[in-house]
């Protein structure tokens, strides 16, 4: 357990850093793209929430298979929940930010592509499994059915990735990671992409290691509680 | 000491959620049963058309063309200079080709602005119509996955 908050202060320090660095490198170093102008920029914000978003369910779902193999260990529990509700907010920038890019790039706020729908669809995973967690809070069975959710969560995040190769979409295909075309991005973007990507990840990190400081507060208190019943 | 007492006095929830559900599981069971097939059902029916995103222009044209309400989506390429605005209006008429065939579209509305672009694909939402002209009435622009530096 998080004894002490202030050894994850470190992480706001560097997120603040990185952050404000990024800024600097993306909108006075990196190239305008040709063909989409400025709104490219988007794209530094958009694509680096959407792969936390995505990396963070199957974070969750990892959590809560350690957990279930061991459901003593409530500290699994803890660490998942914390990483789904900061998952959510960063699926949700990354929504939110596509939504914005796709008006003026595509033409369209939104429409029903297999990328889009199924970024929704697990958006909405993360919406399940905090209310049904929420619902069935104090019951002690929310953490196992919570696993259950985030498990199916975890198929969607590689679906999202390959849904441009699998079906027709609107969407652009990936331009990192194994499924990325080479030459996709041109490198000084690439390096933007990067550091936007390690800003971010600092300031997740951060959010987590909070959220999990205050959960596990919260899970040792909901125990004294049941100890005084 | 009061307070444990009134915390005492609680009911177990948990005891009697449990024994609900297992009082009930028959019913449970019926209901998503009954939701599975509805939900299979609507998702069979709904197959047919929801299957790809987009055809292509060569679908499109063996397709035929689509019955009343009905809304399909075509991608291609513009061909350069098929493009014509009718004067003072927002209607335009344009072909768009996947490389084999082509389609004669027309749209009312405003038009992207990566339209013009030659790396575009060009998704068109809308009818196509017994004149084997395709109405328009969402233009989705494709954009290429491709990000290169401008020169400027």
């Amino acid at each position: 357990m998080a004894k002490n908050i202030s050894t994850f202060e470190i992480f706001w320090v560097f997120s603040s850093i990185t952050l404000i660095a990024s800024l600097g490198i993306l909108f006075i170093w990196v190239p305008t793209d040709a063909n989409l102008g400025i709104s490219q920029k988007i794209f530094y914000l958009h694509v680096p929430s959407a792969i936390l978003g995505m990396i963070s369910i199957a974070i969750v779902a990892f959590l809560s298979i350690l957990y279930l193999l061991n459901t003593e260990k409530k500290k699994w529990d803890d660490l998942a929940y914390s990483f789904s509700e900061v998952g959510m907010v960063f699926l949700t920038i990354a929504l939110i930010s596509g939504s914005l890019w796709s008006k003026p790039a595509w033409g369209v706020w939104w429409t029903w592509e297999p990328k889009l729908t199924l970024t929704l669809v697990l958006w909405f995973i993360y919406v399940a499994y905090l209310m049904m967690r929420s619902y069935m809070s104090g019951s002690g069975n929310e953490a196992k059915f919570g696993s259950v959710v985030a498990l199916i969560g975890a198929i969607d995040a590689p679906l999202i990735y390959y849904a441009t190769e699998l079906w027709r979409s609107a969407h652009p295909g990936a331009v990192v990671g194994p499924n990325a075309e080479s030459g996709a991005l041109d490198e000084r973007m690439f390096f933007g992409l990067i550091a936007s990507f390690i800003a971010l990840s600092f300031m997740f990190i951060y959010f987590v290691s909070n959220r999990y400081f205050l959960r596990s507060t919260e899970t040792r208190m909901n125990f004294i509680v049941r100890k005084l019943n | 000491m009061g307070k444990t007492d009134a915390l005492e006095q609680k009911p177990d929830f948990r005891e009697q959620e449990i024994g609900f559900i297992y009082a009930h599981r028959i019913k449970l069971i019926i209901a998503i049963l009954v939701l599975v097939l509805a939900v299979g059902y609507l998702a069979f029916n709904a197959w047919d058309s929801a299957k790809v995103y987009y055809y292509t222009v060569s679908e499109i044209k063996e397709i035929g063309p689509t019955s009343e309400g009905q809304f399909v989506r075509v991608s291609g390429k513009l061909i350069d200079g098929t493009f014509e605005r009718v004067e003072n209006t927002t209607l335009a008429s344009f072909i768009l080709t996947d490389g084999t065939e082509t389609v004669q579209a027309i749209h009312q509305g405003i038009i992207p602005d990566l339209f013009f672009n030659e790396h575009s694909e060009i998704i068109l939402e809308g009818r196509y119509t017994q004149d084997k002209v395709f109405q328009s009435k969402n233009i989705i622009v494709k954009c290429p996955s491709k990000y290169v530096a401008s020169s400027s």
